[in-house]
């Protein structure tokens, strides 16, 4: 991504929310700070204004107000599951909830936003980076930090794309296509 | 008054029934019944089975640190460790009075969390059982039941807790575990943008906290007979006071009120606490029983919180709260108002007390000034105490020649509540639990009890996830293992 590029299409760019949690004493919980410290940078070096980045431990009813209307959201967190390096699903609200509130899925949290802001959730994706080994005062593996690197190359063009909504819709279809093979 | 269903008589006979974990409460903790063929209750405990060890690892770490450390003790009342370890360390440091702009900036930030997590308390925790009964359907009886019925009213409470966080952003960087207090001050100035940006929803702010209150007041008062007398229990009252007798939830002076109202002490230096209160230990839970060493452990227990604190104060010097204030006293007549539901009534009469407060404090030019820092001489040990949202909140530390801790004591403020959360429970378990078939609805009214006191039963650490566990068992001499349990990240467990 040029430098001199992105300054002149900056303003044209559509909003993009990305909301990162995760615990960086617990192993490869760690990865969604990780990929938050990176976007930072990014935002920083090319100057996106239509970034907006929330990290938090976790998702909360308030967090609807770090929600721009117009924008696409993505959640970054990682994972045990899954056989790629990381995956992106579509996320649709939903009323779920477990026995606690104060953790709220990324569905409920879209949920809340429609109740409460009386319109419909923008697009939203879970970006879920692999990983292994979630013990606490553990170091990220380095099978996770591999995978960090690989959704970082994502994020870099996923941030510097004019049309991040495609993007993101065209890798799901990439990813569906692959399961079906 | 329940102490027989403290311990049962016969246990082997009688089935055991587990609440776990406790729902809409801060924190991790359980409630165990041992109830007979017939459903009575004979034995009805609290437990809290985490144990953190703060007071512990901290020992050794250089004292300003600790402001920053104890943070990690809650992710939800942190400011509270923040600033009540900061004061202590101010008292380390040899500071005894902070410049008014570094003391309007803790009083800020302070106000702001309580206004936080009071709004977080009512409208995420509780309101569901107000708004749609103790024993309604489960399946609507949380925040987004009541976001889903009541969405303007979600959105008034959804919108209290965000300000209440972005003071704590402005001062301290972060909504959680931010910095603020240095020894001897704070570290940042206010700016003016940022003092221009919580002042231009102030007024709204105001204005839905005074709603809350007549919301709380009236939840309370729509049913009063079955509200004032559930989990109703007659106690003492302790809580810090300023020095005119008025709420003051940063610093005062000790006073303790017992069940008719007579003032039992009055203006204690909490630097004495030791000398005060004396904490009991149990074999069946790691949360201790505090209690005034003066009426000893039968009649020494006390309650504190908003409803200590409202019953306590002589006035509040802001002028919508101090009107609230009156018709809750009012409502009391000669006597402290007793009613564990009323806990809600007072908590909503402090959050619009924080609420004027906040608005005070950003009109005050003393708050933009930038001389934050008074230099003193060091002393080996500090002890700081504030009125937290859930009680009164001490840290105690002592400190070594190469300025590093020696000793820490911590009575957190919902400590001060436990012999009234055991004596909450088994009055309901009496009443409304025992002898009725047992369903999660019945046993509801059991969590609504202790969640009147807002606790933060270890500070806001859940279990939640896929965290592995192992547990060893040790020979205490040898330290040979005995015994090994782990439970994987997955959730297999194997030995």
């Amino acid at each position: 991504m040029k430098k001199t590029e992105r300054i002149n299409e900056k303003a044209e760019q559509p909003a993009l929310n990305i909301f990162t949690w995760g615990n960086p004493s617990r192993g490869d919980d760690a990865i969604g700070p990780l990929l938050h410290q990176k976007i930072e940078q990014l935002i920083a070096e090319f100057s996106l204004d239509n970034i907006r980045l929330i990290e938090d431990f976790q998702l909360q009813p308030e967090h609807i107000f770090d929600i721009s209307g117009d924008a696409c959201i993505v959640f970054i967190d990682a994972s045990y599951q899954g056989d790629s390096a990381f995956q992106i699903s579509q996320v649709s609200a939903a009323q779920n909830i477990g026995y606690t509130s104060h953790a709220l899925s990324p569905e409920a949290l879209l949920s809340v936003y429609e109740k409460i802001q009386n319109r419909q959730a923008p697009p939203a994706f879970m970006l879920s980076v692999r990983g292994y080994s979630f013990a606490l005062g553990a170091p990220l593996s380095k099978q996770a930090q591999e995978n960090s690197n690989a959704a970082c190359r994502f994020l870099t063009e996923l941030l510097s794309c004019r049309e991040p909504l495609q993007l993101l819709q065209d890798t799901l279809l990439i990813q569906e296509d692959k399961s079906h093979a | 008054m329940t102490k027989h269903l403290e311990t049962a008589e016969n246990p082997d006979n009688l089935k055991r029934l587990v609440i776990e974990p406790l729902s809409r409460v801060e924190g991790h903790g359980k409630v165990t019944l041992l109830v007979d063929d017939h459903n009575r209750v004979k034995q009805c405990r609290l437990h809290i089975a985490e144990f953190r060890g703060f007071e512990r690892f901290i020992q050794g770490r250089p004292y300003w640190e600790i402001p920053i450390l104890v943070q990690r003790l809650c992710g939800i009342c942190p400011v509270s460790h923040h600033i009540a370890a900061g004061k202590a360390i101010d008292m380390i440091a040899g500071v005894t009075e902070l410049t008014q702009s570094a003391y309007k900036l803790r009083l800020l930030l302070h106000y702001g969390q309580t206004l936080q997590s009071h709004a977080l308390h009512f409208f995420y925790l509780c309101s569901p059982d107000l708004l749609f009964g103790f024993e309604s359907d489960l399946a609507s009886r949380n925040i987004v039941g009541v976001i889903a019925k009541h969405p303007q009213l979600a959105l008034q409470g959804v919108k209290l807790r965000k300000y209440g966080q972005e003071v704590i952003r402005v001062i301290c960087g972060k909504r959680i575990h931010g910095t603020g207090c240095i020894p001897g001050g704070m570290n940042k100035p206010l700016s003016c943008e940022d003092n221009r940006y919580l002042l231009a929803d102030i007024e709204q702010i105001i204005r839905w906290a005074e709603n809350a209150v007549k919301i709380s007041r009236d939840c309370y008062l729509a049913n009063e007979p079955f509200h004032k007398n559930f989990a109703g229990l007659r106690s003492n009252y302790l809580s810090l006071l300023g020095k005119n007798g008025e709420l003051d939830l940063y610093h005062g002076t000790l006073r303790l009120k017992d069940a008719s109202g007579n003032i039992l002490f009055d203006k204690q230096n909490y630097c004495d606490y030791q000398n005060l209160i004396e904490e009991e230990v149990k074999s069946w839970t790691y949360m201790k029983f505090p209690f005034i060493k003066a009426l000893g452990k039968e009649s020494g227990w006390y309650r504190t919180g908003p409803l200590a604190r409202i019953n306590n104060c002589d006035y509040i010097a802001t002028p919508l709260a101090e009107t609230a204030r009156r018709e809750f006293i009012a409502y009391g007549g000669k006597e402290p108002v007793h009613s564990t539901l009323a806990y809600h009534w007072a908590r909503m009469i402090e959050m619009l007390f924080s609420a004027e407060k906040i608005k005070q404090l950003l009109n005050d030019a003393a708050i933009m000034g930038t001389d934050l820092l008074v230099q003193g001489k060091r002393q080996n040990e500090g002890i700081g105490v504030v009125e937290a949202p859930r009680g009164t909140l001490f840290h105690h530390y002592q400190v070594g020649e190469d300025d590093l801790i020696t000793k820490a004591n911590l009575i957190v403020a919902t400590t001060n509540n436990n012999s009234a959360f055991n004596e909450s429970i088994r009055i309901v378990a009496s009443q409304q639990v025992s002898g009725r078939e047992i369903t999660e609805a019945v046993l509801n009214n059991i969590e609504v009890a202790i969640r009147a006191y807002d606790p933060c039963l270890s500070c806001a650490t859940h279990a939640v996830g896929k965290m592995p566990l192992k547990v060893e068992m040790r020979h205490q001499q040898t330290g040979e293992l005995i015994s090994r349990l782990i439970k994987d990240a997955d959730g297999t467990l194997r030995q």
